[in-house]
Order: C-alpha cells, then sequence, then structure tokens
C-alpha cells in the first residue's frame, strides 16, 4: 500500500457517496510501541518534578501550603502577569503575521529565492537567546548601539543632532521586536511544513471555480492549515513565556518584569533558592499555556473533519508579476535585519575585543576565538559533546514524539490525554527548576548518573519534547486518520502503514521538528548549568559561564561557532528534506 | 659598647636570623621544593587518588590558574567547574543531599552562611576540623560560618577614561550622588543576585540615604549583570559602571577598552570562602588542596595582586584600608533599595 493507493481508495470511498471510514481503534503493536514509549517518557517527566513538589509540600511529616501562600502574597504578581501576558501576545501576533506571510512567499509563489528564503530566517533561533539579545543591545542601544550611531552619523550633514537614540531597544517596542524575532522561526517551520503537506489542489479548484488569491488564502489555505497554526501558536505561548534571557537583557532595564525573569531571580539570587515561589508561579504558566493548549486540540480535533491527506504535488506557482520584485525586497530586508545585522554586531564585537562605536579597523584579530574556542582546553570537547548528545536527542526525541502523536490522534482515553499533558508538563516549569529535580532524582544512588552525557540527554529528551510534538500533532492532525485507515483496510500491517504512508507524510514536520530540537538542545544553558560537569562539558555551560564573567567578545566568538555549525548541519537537512520531497513527488 | 649591650645586640641578630630562617624555609617549603613533612606525606598518598575536583566562583583565568598550579606542583589532575556563587551553591547542595558528590572542594563568595546549613546536614566538613596538616600560617579568624575564607577582591567603580578626565574622578562614593553624573551612571540592577545588593546596602549604611537616593537619581541604565555593565561602559553608554571588580576591568583595559578601576577607602570585600566536602571522592587529594589554597601556593595565585589586583586575607597583603565584609544582615533593608532604583518602575 502506498500513499497514492492510499488516497485513491479515500477518493473512491468519496466518489460512491460512501461516508468516510472511521474504525474503532484497536490496540495494535505499534499503539502498544507507541504508549510504551509515552509512558517512559510521561514518567521521565514527572518522577523528578515528583520528588521535588513532594519536598516543597510534605514538610516534617505533614502538608504544608506555604508555596501557595507565598506565591500569593507575592508583592507585585498582577503587573508581572499581566505584562507577561501582553508580552506573549503581542509578540506571537507579530510572529505569526511575518511568519506566515513568509511562508507563503516562499511555498505558493515566485518570490522564493531558494536557499536565501529556505533557511536564513530560521537563523535568529540558532543563535542562542542570551547572544541574539546582546546582538540587539549592540545594535540598538539609545548611545552606542551600532544602528543608532550610524543614523546618527547619517543625520549629522542635515543639521540634525543627536547625542542619543533615535531608537531604544530597551523599551516595550523593543522586547516585543526580538521576542518575535525568536517566534517566527517556530511559526515559518510549521507553516511551511503545513503547506509542503497540503494537497495543493484544493487551493487551485478554489481558484478555478472563481475564488481570488486572497480568498483562496483565507478560505482555503488558512481553514486549511488550521492544525499548523494552532501548533505555532502552543510553541510560541511556550517559547514566549519560558524564555528568559531576552527579557532579563533587554526587558529588565527597560522597568519589564516578567514571569520566568522573576522566576529565575527566585532561583538564583541567593542560597537557599526559592524554589516554593519559583514552582507557584511555574503553576501560573501552566494555567496560561492550557488555554493555548486547549485550543490547539480543539483546531486540530476540527481539523480531522476536513483533513484531505497526502502531501503536496504538482504545485502551481502563484506568479506574482509587478509583485514579485517588492515581495522578495520584503523578505530580504527582513533576513538582513533579523538575522544578518545582530551576527554582524557579534562579529565586528569579537573581532574588536569589547563593545565600542570607535572601531579601529587595524587593531581587529581573532584572538577572542583564538583563546576561547580554538586553544581553550574544554570548548573544542563542549561543542562536540553538545552536537552528538543534540543530534542523538532530537533524532529520539523526534521519532518518539511521532510515534505518540500518532497514537494520540488515534486513541481520545483518560491515559491518552493524561499522558499528553506529562509529556507536555516541562514545558510550562523553569529550566532551572527542572535541572535541580534531575540532579535530585537521577544524580545520585541508584541511578549515579550525576556528569554523565546520559542524564544530559534525558534532561534534554524531556525539556524539549514539548516542541518535538507541537510539530508532529500539528503534522498528524493535518494528515487525518483517513489514509492510514484506507491502507489498513486494503490489508497492510499497521507497522507497514505506519512506514510507508504516514512516516512519508509527516517527514517534512519531522525534519522541522528535530530542528528545533537539536538547536534548542545544543545551545541550552539553563538545565546544561546544573547538569553538565567536569567529565561531560557542554557549549551552553560555557555559554553561561562567559556571560556571567568573561566578556562579549569571548561569548560573540564562540556563539558564532556555534551558530556556523547549527546552521551547517540543518542547511544540509533543508537541502535533504526538499531533495527527498520533489524526487518523491 | 658594654657587655649588655653587646648581648642584646646578639640577641637580637640571632632572633632576626632565626625568623629569616623561619621565613626562608616557610617561603620554600610553599613554592614546593620542600613542603612540610606531613604535607609530603599527603602529598605522596593524594597522588594515588588521581585527581581533585573543585567548583569556584572567582574569575575562570584565576581558577584555571590555580587549578594549573596545583597540577604543577603535586602533579595530581586538578577538575576545575566554575559559575556564579549562588548557581554553584544549588547545584554543590543537590548533588550532595543526592548522594552525588562529584566535588571535593568548593570555593564561593562568603558572607550566606551556606556551609553551615550543609556542615549540620553532615554533608559538609568544616575545614578546621578536616584534619589539614601544617596550618600555622593561617589565622584562625579566618575560619568563619563553616567555612575558611583564601581571597578578597575589593568592590569599587569602573569609569570609561574617554568620557571621563582624571580630574573629575569621584573621590568617594558621596560624590557619585553629585547632580553633574545624572544620566550618567550604568549600575548592575541590584535584584539579579545578592552580591549585587549589598554594596549598595553598605554604602547606603556608611554614608546615609541622601547618598544613595543621589545615586539612584543618576542612574542612567540598570544593568542585568557585571560583565553587560563593564561592556555597556566600555561602549560609552554610561560614564561610571557601579560596582567593579580589577579582576575584570584590567583584562579589558589591557585589550584597549577605554576602562579603569578604582578602589576607594570605603571597600565592599568580595570574600571567596572553602569549603569541603564531607566523604570526598579524593579525600587525601582533597586535604591537600585545603592546605594548598589556605597557605600553599594557591594561596599566591589566588590573590595575586598584578595578575588580578586581589587581596589575601591570610597575609594581609593588598587589603584596603576600610575594606568591609559584606553584611547579610542588610538585606531586610534590600526592597526599599530596590524600590528606590526603580526596578519596579516602567520607564
Amino acid at each position: 500500500m502506498t500513499i497514492e493507493a492510499a488516497r485513491s481508495l479515500q477518493d473512491n470511498d468519496a466518489m460512491h457517496g460512501l461516508p468516510r471510514r472511521r474504525t474503532k481503534p484497536c490496540a495494535t503493536a505499534l499503539d502498544r510501541i507507541s504508549l510504551g514509549v509515552a509512558l517512559v517518557l510521561a514518567l521521565l517527566a514527572v518522577y523528578p518534578l515528583g520528588l521535588l513538589v513532594t519536598e516543597l509540600f510534605w514538610v516534617d511529616g505533614h502538608f504544608s501550603f506555604d508555596a501557595i501562600v507565598n506565591t500569593a502574597t507575592m508583592p507585585g504578581l498582577v503587573v508581572i502577569v499581566v505584562d507577561t501576558v501582553i508580552m506573549v501576545i503581542a509578540c506571537s501576533l507579530l510572529a505569526l503575521a511575518i511568519a506566515a506571510a513568509f511562508a507563503w512567499l516562499n511555498e505558493r509563489t515566485d518570490a522564493r529565492f531558494g536557499f536565501l528564503t529556505d533557511t536564513l530566517p530560521l537563523l535568529p533561533f540558532m543563535v542562542p537567546p542570551v547572544a541574539g539579545a546582546i546582538g540587539w543591545v549592540l545594535l540598538l542601544s539609545p548611545r552606542a548601539g551600532y544602528v543608532n550611531g550610524i543614523v546618527r552619523a547619517l543625520a549629522e550633514p542635515f543639521g540634525i543632532s543627536l547625542r542619543e537614540g533615535p531608537f531604544d531597544i530597551f523599551s516595550w517596542g523593543g522586547l516585543i521586536f526580538v521576542m518575535a524575532l525568536y517566534q517566527v522561526p517556530y511559526a515559518f517551520l510549521m507553516i511551511v511544513s503545513g503547506l509542503r503537506s497540503l494537497d495543493p489542489s484544493l487551493e487551485e479548484q478554489s481558484r478555478i471555480s472563481g475564488a481570488g488569491l486572497f480568498e483562496t488564502l483565507r478560505r482555503v489555505t488558512l481553514r486549511a492549515l488550521g492544525p499548523s497554526i494552532a501548533g505555532a501558536v502552543l510553541l510560541m505561548a511556550w517559547q514566549g513565556f519560558a524564555l528568559f534571557s531576552v527579557p532579563a537583557i533587554i526587558g529588565s532595564p527597560a522597568g519589564i518584569e516578567v514571569l520566568a525573569v522573576r522566576i529565575v531571580r527566585l532561583l538564583t539570587f541567593s542560597y537557599p533558592p526559592q524554589v516554593d515561589v519559583a514552582l507557584g508561579l511555574s503553576m501560573i504558566v501552566a494555567a496560561l499555556v492550557s488555554v493555548t493548549w486547549i485550543v490547539q486540540r480543539k483546531v486540530i480535533d476540527a481539523g480531522r473533519n476536513s483533513a484531505f491527506g497526502g502531501k503536496a504535488h504538482n504545485i502551481r506557482i502563484i506568479r506574482l508579476g509587478a509583485w514579485k520584485w517588492p515581495m522578495r525586497g520584503l523578505m530580504l530586508l527582513y533576513i538582513f535585519a533579523a538575522a544578518i545585522m545582530p551576527l554582524c554586531a557579534l562579529i565586528i564585537v569579537s573581532l574588536n575585543g569589547f563593545w565600542s562605536l570607535s572601531i579601529k579597523w587595524g587593531r581587529l584579530s581573532l584572538d577572542a576565538f583564538r583563546t576561547n574556542v580554538f586553544e581553550h582546553p574544554i570548548t573544542a570537547l563542549s561543542l562536540w559533546n553538545s552536537i552528538v548528545i543534540g543530534a542523538v536527542t532530537a533524532t529520539v526525541g523526534i521519532l518518539a514524539a511521532a510515534l505518540i502523536s500518532q497514537y494520540l490522534l488515534r486513541h481520545r482515553s483518560g491515559l491518552a490525554r493524561g499522558v499528553d499533558g506529562a509529556l507536555k508538563l516541562p514545558a510550562v516549569v523553569s529550566h532551572v527548576v527542572i535541572g535541580v529535580a534531575f540532579v535530585i532524582a537521577f544524580a545520585g544512588p541508584p541511578f549515579h548518573l550525576g556528569g554523565t552525557a546520559l542524564i544530559l540527554g534525558m534532561v534534554y529528551l524531556v525539556l524539549y519534547l514539548p516542541q518535538a510534538l507541537a510539530a508532529t500533532d500539528a503534522a498528524v492532525g493535518q494528515v487525518g486518520v483517513e489514509l492510514s485507515e484506507a491502507s489498513r483496510l486494503a490489508g497492510a500491517s499497521d507497522m507497514q502503514t505506519f512506514r510507508r504512508i504516514n512516516l512519508p507524510l509527516i517527514l517534512g514536520s519531522l525534519v522541522a521538528g528535530w530542528s528545533l530540537m537539536f538547536t534548542r538542545v545544543a545551545g541550552d544553558l539553563t538545565a546544561s548549568a546544573l547538569l553538565s560537569g567536569t567529565g561531560n562539558p557542554v557549549v551552553g555551560f560555557r555559554i553561561l559561564e562567559i556571560y556571567t564573567n568573561g566578556s562579549f567578545a569571548a561569548l560573540a566568538a564562540l556563539t558564532l561557532v556555534l551558530v556556523a555549525i547549527t546552521f551547517a548541519i540543518i542547511a544540509v537537512l533543508f537541502a535533504w528534506q526538499r531533495h527527498l520531497m520533489a524526487w518523491s513527488r | 659598647m658594654n657587655a649588655h649591650a653587646v648581648r642584646a645586640g646578639a640577641k637580637a641578630l640571632a632572633g632576626m636570623a632565626a625568623i629569616t630562617i623561619a621565613l626562608a624555609g616557610g617561603a620554600h617549603a610553599q613554592t614546593g621544593g620542600n613542603l612540610p613533612a606531613k604535607v609530603a606525606e599527603l602529598a605522596s598518598s593524594a597522588k594515588q587518588e588521581g585527581e581533585v575536583t573543585f567548583y569556584a566562583s572567582c574569575p575562570e583565568p584565576i581558577a584555571a590558574a590555580v587549578a594549573k598550579g596545583f597540577e604543577e606542583q603535586f602533579g595530581i589532575h586538578a577538575n576545575m567547574l566554575r559559575l556564579v556563587t549562588t548557581e554553584l551553591q544549588i547545584r554543590y547542595a543537590r548533588e550532595l543531599q543526592a548522594g552525588a558528590q562529584s566535588a571535593d572542594a568548593i570555593i564561593v563568595s562568603h558572607g550566606d552562611g551556606f556551609a553551615e546549613k550543609l556542615i549540620k546536614d553532615g554533608l559538609m566538613v568544616d575545614p578546621q576540623n578536616a584534619g589539614i596538616p601544617a596550618l600555622d600560617a593561617y589565622p584562625t579568624k579566618l575560619f568563619k560560618q563553616g567555612a575558611a575564607i583564601i581571597g578578597a577582591e575589593a568592590l569599587g567603580f569602573a569609569y570609561n577614561t574617554d568620557l571621563v578626565q582624571e580630574k573629575d574622578v569621584p573621590k568617594d562614593w558621596p560624590d557619585l550622588a553629585d547632580p553633574k553624573w545624572k544620566g550618567k551612571l550604568l549600575v548592575v540592577d541590584p535584584v539579579t543576585s545578592v552580591g549585587n545588593t549589598l554594596p549598595l546596602l553598605m554604602i547606603q549604611e556608611k554614608y546615609g540615604d541622601a547618598a544613595i537616593q543621589g545615586i539612584a537619581a543618576n542612574v542612567y541604565r540598570l544593568t542585568p549583570g557585571i560583565v553587560p555593565n563593564f561592556e555597556a561602559l566600555a561602549a560609552g553608554e554610561g560614564s561610571i559602571g557601579i560596582t567593579s571588580l580589577a579582576s575584570l576591568a584590567k583584562p579589558m583595559a589591557a585589550k584597549g577598552a577605554p576602562v579603569a578601576h578604582v578602589t576607594l577607602s570605603f571597600a565592599p570585600l568580595l570574600q571567596h570562602s572553602l569549603g569541603l566536602t564531607a566523604k570526598s571522592p579524593h579525600p587525601k587529594a582533597q586535604a591537600l588542596f585545603a592546605w594548598y589554597m589556605m597557605v600553599g601556593e594557591g594561596q599566591k595565585i589566588l590573590n595575586d595582586p598584578e595578575r588580578w589586583s586581589r587581596a589575601s586575607p591570610v597575609t594581609g597583603e593588598n587589603m584596603p584600608k576600610e575594606g568591609v565584609e559584606m553584611d547579610n544582615s542588610l538585606l531586610p533593608k534590600a526592597d526599599a533599595l530596590y524600590k528606590l532604583f526603580g526596578t519596579s518602575k516602567k520607564k
């Protein structure tokens, strides 16, 4: 049974006016494997957090509600929650608008610019957020930002003399803008993979039936992309609530405090850390994200009724005519502003040795690369460890996520929903809290995993599986169950159906999810701070170390090397994915 | 010259000679050529253990130099892991509580009684009860809160040498409250850590509310850490950066950045103390490392005034005139300080 055969069987039913076949799911071997994988991973997420929560609420032999009381009575709580929600909504909307426009232009029109518009929009995502935020500080700080310096110099001949500005990154606008840049790749990846899996014949039929370009976009494309967009929104909400570095570096100096920043400060202000209130605040984040999650499930459920399965084939590219180059210009401008400029700022600082507007071009050197990367005793090993652990974790994670999403699509029992919730729980808990929980649970007896690569792999899997699941949930939601049911009815085994029907259809999303996981794991800072040691150094630990007691030049040098490696790996992967999909068409 | 004078002179000479020999011997022993017998014996058995692991919050080049010095002197590999104090403490304490001791020793900022809590739980051991040999030269008053104070660095401020002329450099903390500095101060946000809160509270305690209110009124921006503060200062975002460490300012200035550090007579002291793990994975190497850091070559490397501009509480070398230990009892006043610096206000 192939996809085409399954599709023709499905179409055959439709032609004969038969209702869509939906067999009651029965537990197959694949279901049992998927459930087993899901249960093991859910246990891995829940067990350490359970130990930590027990420690907090079970004090001296009795229940203590101090954690809840301390959280509820925290001064300024309402302001922090409101500011957090405003920030997340604003940056998600901005990111969604940019990503959707970018993805549609890239996948459906002749404005696509090959490699440039395929991969470069993802570049900001590959820069660890701490370095990305610093890149923007270097560009848009009011007095010494490079962009401000250039604008002031250009304005001078016109008699406009400014002491500072005109831009100020330390503002609501600056915070939302940089946060959105970190959201765009999530949405872009999800919508692109959705568009690639979407059968374009519906869009063509809509246009043939007289609907205009925008009507087709609104009534067909966007509706069919519902699961992808919902997945993107969920991912962006998680990311928005959890991201610490950008609000800490850009928001706090502007007097904007958000939940992620307060949670990390409660944990790192002094010893002992205030884990109880940090967990209490994490529960508020959980409640906020749950709303997004419920909406996503509803969209996916609704998407099942309109699932038309199959991947894009024979896509007719829309000719934009006179709009082609302006659209290309806009895309290139975005790529330049979002991806190239902050990297350029980091390159200049790494070569100059420190941040300065007065660059002595003759004194630029590669010292920061030499001392902090190439000749540093553990950086090379850290980079290697991060890439290997990142690749292994992302591969295991995305395959597990594909199996689990497939299972969750077919089974809606209480157990399935419980497992789904447990697997997504870590997305709303501070990574520092999860790191502490893993030390308690696995570093000592009986597991003795402290200082090993395994404990790092385990914690990364737990931390970043929710992102992979959001990608695969959307993919399997969009493909629906009809094709696989048709395949089964035609006699294919469950395993054959998964391998020959489902897997090829969701391949694009798997590659996107793998990229998300790999990038995040390779650059993880917070969990690494607690679990990476002298025997298992990773690059995130080095970045954190340099940020707290090194220099921007050292941080920039290390980040640039990491970005170059990550970008090369993902670019190759995307090229391979396009080749594979083109071949399968 | 009478006989009494001769005898007195001879006694004095003999005394001086004895002191010289003792000092020379001591100095020689501490350079590794001729260790005290008990230390040499300890070094021999420590070598069997093969390695020692320590966590440190001092800047990486210093911690790396300490590790290298230990390896060169004793031929024992020293694993070093560096992070900021609180994150190290969380990590170390949780490892001990989980029974996963990986560090033999920890060197962190002193003052919060961190070690005392873990000694009570039997997870750490007080260095004065750890059987470390040959500690005669170590002042017993430096055994505090279950740890041994081994190093110090005076906190001051830094200024941008392109923007501030030497004659205008403030001479004391209240000078920073002068309105001429309005919109020119970069201050490490006190809410980020206790280490960034206490120096400001100590300035307030010493010079009064008016001084700290004046400083707060002159702030241009709060920065999220000492590294961003230095970088912004070098770039000219502000003219003066508070607080500053010479060990960070010096390397930047060496690269050509227009920054200079100033230590004032009243200087909050960032002290580092050594804590020891109970049931250490390498007990002999741990004891040897503790000796090395408290009175041995490690003490000199850690507090080298030339390389890092640090001070030694053990020998008194380079200690500021009015160096004051961090005072955690001031923390209840922190909320008022945060309000003053506007950390909870929006622009």
